[in-house]
């Protein structure tokens, strides 16, 4: 790898250093920006002290990253499509990966600076949705070709439904825990220097380093996920596939690229008659230099097949073939997945499903240096982030008011909802769910409904997301017209 | 009682607008030294956290 690395010239290396240094900004601003919800209860109902607070919730960041696996990282970045991503190594590839690098940064910090409510994720990926549109514009395609709208479509559903869930699920937890523990204390907001009863100070504690545990394993990924890009883009010959696969991995991608061309073979006819009838586009030609296409599937698994033949593994495939190997594994699995989505039958639907997922296995990583250097700005960004609080004395922070029983119920759940994220491969905004739930304990509570919490949620939606994508746009506009 | 003292605090400089106007650009730390001033007594660690806790009830 570093002889790699010392065999570019010194523009890349700048490049490369330049946007690692900016992917790691992202993450350590998003730490500071989020330290305040994740260590707030815990600290305000005396359940830990400030410092040690602090300390453990950065660590639980830390490790929640490596703990969180990668899912989330390449549900991110495959929001672009799949023409783009094979395009990365190219000028417009780095183009794309600065402008979404520099329109995320800028928005998350200008929001923190005004004190406007953001999400990290929304930022993202609204930038993300605006450089694949603004590629497609640029190429003359058409919009709807600009972004995988399959993964930006779930992509779009977590970020909206886990809010709900959290309000409901913490509204619903409290109102049991009314029902089960009659101490009047716990259902009272802290009185005097006294910390909670033992059993709630224990569970304060627990989901409170939870939430940290969990916002490092969601919002970490989307640091990995852009790291990725750049590594993939810049030193292709190193990163554009995992080095470190194991033989049985190389030899399922074999046997899976083995099943797709006699697959894709035996469904010539009926892909000819998909073009006929528009169910699959006719994409007019581009002017970058790789296109995907269903008819070129059968080509790309006999390349794939015949490229591992020849290799023991992809530690001695010659750098300059591992870009064309995660080209052809890509565009392999784009048209197994246009084909599940046309597929009669759920079997079909699953097997394509199950043979993409071990097709796409090598090129679905993160190296461990990686992992720790995003856990590093994370975990010391959500330190920095509580000593950066600035109080605004005014009306709100007097009348607020949190008990016990509402703080821990409105953690667990948001501890739950970002696990459940995680485990479905999907990001989430780790402060809606948590703000959801307290807002829906509130409701439960009987002290109404927090309209200040919905308006930060609505803002996300009508200001962050479509100005996140006019910036990203705008500056790919921008770096491509320089390249 | 510090959660109580910054209530009362509170209270007390929205009861004097004028006193709200001259606190608004003070530090963390400042506040802290203006309200023991003043009999109220709390750390600078318990004011952030009630900050803390408008942005988690806020969702910012």
């Amino acid at each position: 790898m570093l002889q790699s690395i010392s065999s570019l010239d010194g523009h890349t290396l700048l490049l490369l250093c330049l946007s690692l240094g900016i992917a790691l900004a992202f993450e350590f601003v998003n730490g500071f920006h989020d330290t305040a919800n994740a260590v707030a209860t815990v600290i305000y109902t005396k359940s830990l002290g400030a410092r040690s607070a602090v300390v453990l919730s950065g660590l639980c960041n830390f490790l929640g990253v490596s703990l969180g696996g990668i899912a989330v990282a390449y549900a991110i970045v495959h929001l672009l499509p799949v023409d783009l991503l094979v395009s990365v190594n190219s000028t417009i590839g780095l183009a794309m990966v600065f402008s979404l690098l520099v329109s995320a940064i800028l928005w998350n910090f200008a929001t923190w600076y005004l004190g406007l409510p953001a999400s990290s994720s929304h930022t993202l990926i609204g930038s993300i949705l605006g450089v694949g549109l603004a590629n497609a514009l640029r190429e003359g395609l058409p919009l709807g070709s600009g972004v995988n709208w399959h993964k930006a479509a779930e992509v779009g559903l977590s970020l909206f439904i886990s809010p709900v869930i959290g309000f409901v699920l913490a509204g619903a937890l409290l109102l049991l825990l009314q029902r089960l523990l009659k101490n009047p204390t716990l259902h009272s907001p802290p009185v005097g220097n006294a910390p909670p009863p033992l059993g709630m100070r224990a569970a304060l504690i627990a989901s409170g380093l939870g939430v940290s545990l969990a916002h490092g394993s969601n919002d970490g990924q989307k640091g990995v996920g852009l790291i990725m890009l750049i590594l993939i883009g810049i030193v292709p010959g190193v990163y554009a596939i995992n080095s470190d696969a194991t033989t049985e991995e190389l030899l399922g991608v074999r046997q899976a690229a083995a099943q797709f061309t006699d697959y894709f073979d035996a469904h010539r006819l009926e892909i000819e008659k998909f073009y006929q009838n528009g169910d699959i586009a006719e994409l007019p030609a581009k002017t970058s230099a790789v296109s995907c296409d269903v008819r070129g599937a059968v080509a790309a698994s006999e390349a794939i097949q015949q490229c591992l033949a020849q290799y023991p593994s992809i530690a001695a495939v010659p750098a300059a073939e591992r870009w064309t190997l995660r080209t052809d594994i890509l565009c392999l699995d784009d048209a197994a997945r246009v084909m599940a989505g046309l597929a009669t039958t759920s079997e079909e639907r699953q097997k394509l499903d199950g043979l993409r997922t071990t097709l796409r296995r090598p090129t679905e990583y993160a190296p461990s240096w990686v992992i720790f250097a995003v856990s590093l700005a994370l975990g010391c960004g959500t330190m920095v982030g509580w000593k950066r609080i600035v109080v605004t004395i005014g009306e709100k922070i007097g009348k607020t008011r949190l008990s016990y029983a509402q703080g821990a119920s409105a953690q667990i759940v948001a501890m739950g909802t970002i696990a459940l994220a995680d485990g479905l491969g999907l990001p989430v905004s780790t402060t809606h769910v948590l703000a959801s739930g307290v807002a829906g304990t509130m409701a439960a509570h009987k002290s109404g409904l927090q309209m200040r919490t919905l308006r930060s949620i609505a803002m996300a939606w009508v200001l962050t997301l479509p100005a996140a994508m006019l910036l990203g746009a705008g500056l790919f506009f921008l770096f491509a017209g320089l390249a | 009682m510090s959660q109580e003292n910054i209530d009362r605090y509170l209270q007390w400089l929205q009861a004097d607008k004028d006193q709200l106007l001259l606190v608004s650009g003070m530090s963390v730390a400042e506040l802290v030294e203006h309200a023991a001033a003043l009999g109220f007594v709390f750390t600078a660690e318990e004011l952030k956290a009630r900050q803390a806790l408008v942005h988690l009830m806020e969702g910012t």
